[in-house]
């Protein structure tokens, strides 16, 4: 009788059933509310970089001259660089925000192409951070090197 | 009301796609949190490092380093530990069908993102209270 139960539990596949629901759905809200923060604080860059190269160059315009062509030459590119820097994290944050969308979705509907959608997207946020990481370990060795 | 023959109990049940969605974050996953233990024993070689090249000069800063260093260690190594397990018992859960295994592994999961929100609003927190001090400040000054 025992050895018939226990074949029984294991002919069961893995299942997305209490615990596990309960689990995704703490992902999902955290994942939400880890994403947002990045979002917003990738606005906020935006704005104290926007404000930051004004100031820079006003403050070279007033030199005049070579001055005013470094000012103008800098400020854009800072600009640019705050500018891919925030795009470039807001990507792969996006990535984490439509996976806690898409998980919450599908726990509602019960929809597995739903949770699917969620999971790709998270995979696709780890293979991301994971590739920025080593990326950052390298430099961090070559410095420590060189 | 008609029946599909097809249709289980667990309708809501992981397909084939979805094996491979989880088995493939857990393997980025293993990666993330492997780089993350190698980037920690990087970080004390380097705090070392710096300790040793600044000699008697490190003085006061050795022990403002020493605790920012052990801080930020202990919140990595946590983070780390937590998102290897997860990692673990999602790729155990998959290769041997275990429902033991994922509901740890996912437990895991959320537990690593909790940790890493937690994290989050005490950074806020600090920032806030940081910028309180400055515009006060400031104002002190008649700014």
């Amino acid at each position: 009788m025992e050895d018939s139960q226990y074949d029984h539990l294991t002919e069961m596949d893995l299942q997305l059933e209490g615990e596990v629901r309960h689990q995704f759905a703490n992902a999902a809200i955290w994942s939400k509310f880890i994403s947002i923060v990045v979002f917003s604080a990738c606005g906020l860059m935006l704005v104290l970089g926007i404000m930051g190269g004004m100031r820079f160059f006003n403050s070279m315009k007033r030199l005049g001259g070579i001055g005013y062509l470094f000012g103008n030459f800098t400020g854009t590119i800072l600009l640019l660089v705050i500018l891919f820097v925030a795009a470039a994290i807001s990507l792969v944050y996006y990535f984490l925000f439509n996976f806690s969308r898409k998980i919450k979705s599908a726990l509602i509907s019960e929809d597995i192409n739903e949770l699917n959608a969620g999971l790709r997207s998270l995979k696709i946020f780890f293979i991301i951070t994971t590739v920025f990481s080593i990326l950052s370990l390298f430099n961090t060795i070559a410095k420590l090197v060189w | 009301m008609e029946n599909n023959p097809n249709s289980s109990i667990f309708n809501f049940g992981p397909d084939e796609e979805t094996k491979s969605n989880l088995s493939v974050i857990a393997r980025w996953a293993n990666i993330n949190a492997i780089v993350g233990f190698i980037g920690i024993g990087v970080t004390i070689i380097s705090f070392i490092a710096t300790m040793n090249s600044l000699g008697r000069y490190a003085g006061s800063f050795a022990g403002f380093g020493m605790a920012n260093i052990a801080l930020s260690v202990a919140i990595s190594l946590a983070l780390n530990i937590t998102l290897f397990m997860a990692a673990s018992n999602v790729k155990k859960a998959i290769d041997n069908s275990s429902q033991a295994h994922f509901e740890i592994g996912i437990t895991k999961f959320a537990t690593y993102f909790k940790v890493a929100g937690i994290i989050t609003i005490i950074v806020l927190v600090v920032l806030v209270f940081f910028l309180m001090l400055g515009i006060l400040s400031g104002r002190g000054r008649g700014f």
